[in-house]
């Protein structure tokens, strides 16, 4: 099995399969374009959300093979419990997705941001994102 | 073996640096000595079954190496094949991931993926909650989406169509050229809300005509609806008489006028008394009430009839005025 070496920005290295690698079409793009001699270097994703990420098309991957005995419920679970984070992770997790070009996780991600919004009315939202500023501040 | 304390870390503690330890709890990396690190990685191993497929980390600082393999290795660590890492998340530990306004962070291109997520409602709550929200949940490109997803076949028409799917009559406000989406949005909402019928809505539609049960046999064997053919038709003019459609066994012939009738007397801020305060009445007949229907249609009835309104067609409405063109 072909290894693709992913460097994320605290200079962490991950060494995943090319199959799975291949699941983010940035990657996949700059593979076709660098081969695979060097690591690729991802400056937008931090280590935790890059192993998140893994995490993720890892399990779906491994969800989708035949003779896979993971129900729909099993991996409607996995993707709840995936996006049960804090604001901020889901926020980076949104944002790497995005970059990494992985459809799935974003739709997933966007999903769930959505959902918090839905039936809110506007003050709840508005506080929802600016309270752990300030919190913070 | 000292550890070696991190020098760019800046007060932030990289997240994959932070360690569980079962002795000793959280601890950074590099003020863990080598075999408490071993200890963590093996209470890591056994928490995640995910992470076989991660192989090593290397350290990109020459301190956390260090600290994490000696001296005297190289700066590439190799973790052991079966110790993938587990790494603890601390909210807020990374550097970029304080929460702020989602507009300034994921930035106006991925909101607004999430916005198309939103139903109506919530993406018009959305609009009120600032302004740089506002420039982007009323952007035409949210409501087309929001609004047709499924087109119609209707020229002009396709703006609204998952809106306006299905429903008879669309306000010709609402599609005006060059107006806002979201506004053809709220005007289509609030018409078809409005029960106090105007001489427009009166001639710009077609009407069926049919009879009530109530009415005597005589009368109800006239009504074609009966038999299971097409009703009636009646057009109101605006010159405020009214015809029927060729065929009509019940229409007599004689002149018929017809006149809207508001009811000053008794509004309220009750729906259902304003409906019933505007009124229709043709000739010297029983008054007909105004109510709309479900799918945004008109209805007038009395204890006698019902008349509804027909579906705008392709032109427009379906009145006098628009057959004649």
């Amino acid at each position: 099995m072909v290894k693709v070496t992913l460097k994320s920005a605290e200079g962490d290295v991950f060494e995943v399969d090319e199959e799975l690698a291949l699941e983010s079409l940035m990657v996949k793009n700059m593979i076709e374009d660098v081969g695979l001699d060097s690591a690729i270097s991802l400056p937008n994703v931090s280590s935790t959300i890059l192993a998140k990420v893994i995490e993720y098309i890892k399990f779906h991957m491994d969800a989708q093979k035949d003779g896979s005995k993971k129900t729909s419920e099993e991996i409607k679970a996995f993707d709840d419990d995936f996006v049960n984070v804090g604001i901020p992770t889901l926020f980076e997790m949104v944002l790497a997705s995005n970059y990494l070009n992985v459809k799935s996780l974003l739709s997933l991600t966007c999903n769930t941001v959505a959902n918090m919004i839905k039936t809110k009315p506007p003050a709840e939202v508005k506080e929802m994102f600016t309270s752990a500023k300030q919190a913070k501040a | 073996m000292e550890s070696v304390e991190s020098k760019d870390d800046g007060g932030y503690a990289s997240p994959t640096s932070v360690l569980y330890h079962p002795r000793i709890g959280r601890q950074t990396i590099c003020k863990l000595h080598s075999r408490d690190f071993s200890d963590c990685l093996r209470y890591h191993t056994a928490q995640h079954p995910f992470w076989d497929d991660i192989k090593s980390v290397y350290r990109r600082s020459s301190a956390h190496s260090m600290a994490i393999a000696g001296p005297s290795s190289s700066s590439k660590f190799q973790l052991p094949e079966a110790l993938p890492p587990r790494i603890i998340f601390q909210a807020g530990s990374t550097r970029r991931a304080t929460v702020e306004d989602p507009f300034k962070l994921l930035g106006p291109d991925i909101l607004q993926l999430v916005m198309v997520r939103l139903d109506a409602l919530s993406l018009a709550r959305c609009g009120v909650t600032s302004k740089d929200w506002k420039t982007l949940a009323h952007s035409d490109a949210l409501w087309v989406s929001k609004i047709a997803s499924s087109y119609s076949a209707r020229d002009r028409r396709e703006i609204c169509a998952s809106l306006w799917q299905g429903k008879r009559h669309i306000p010709a406000a609402a599609l005006l050229p060059g107006l806002s989406k979201v506004a053809a949005y709220g005007i289509s909402m609030k018409d078809s809300k409005r029960c106090s019928i105007t001489l427009e809505d009166l001639c710009q539609h077609g009407w069926e005509y049919r009879f009530k049960d109530t009415v005597p046999q005589y009368w109800l064997e006239l009504d074609p609806s009966r038999r299971g053919e097409a009703p009636m038709q009646r057009f109101f003019h605006s010159d405020g008489s009214q015809t029927a459609g060729p065929g009509d066994a019940v229409w007599g012939g004689h002149e018929s006028t017809f006149s809207i009738i508001q009811d000053e007397g008794d509004h309220d801020q009750d729906h259902d008394s304003i409906a019933r305060s505007n009124f229709v009445r043709i000739n010297h007949w029983p008054r007909m009430g105004v109510s709309r229907t479900a799918d945004w249609g008109w209805e007038l009835n009395n204890e006698i009839c019902v008349y509804t309104s027909l579906p705008d067609s392709s032109q427009g409405g379906t009145g006098p005025e628009y057959i004649r063109l």
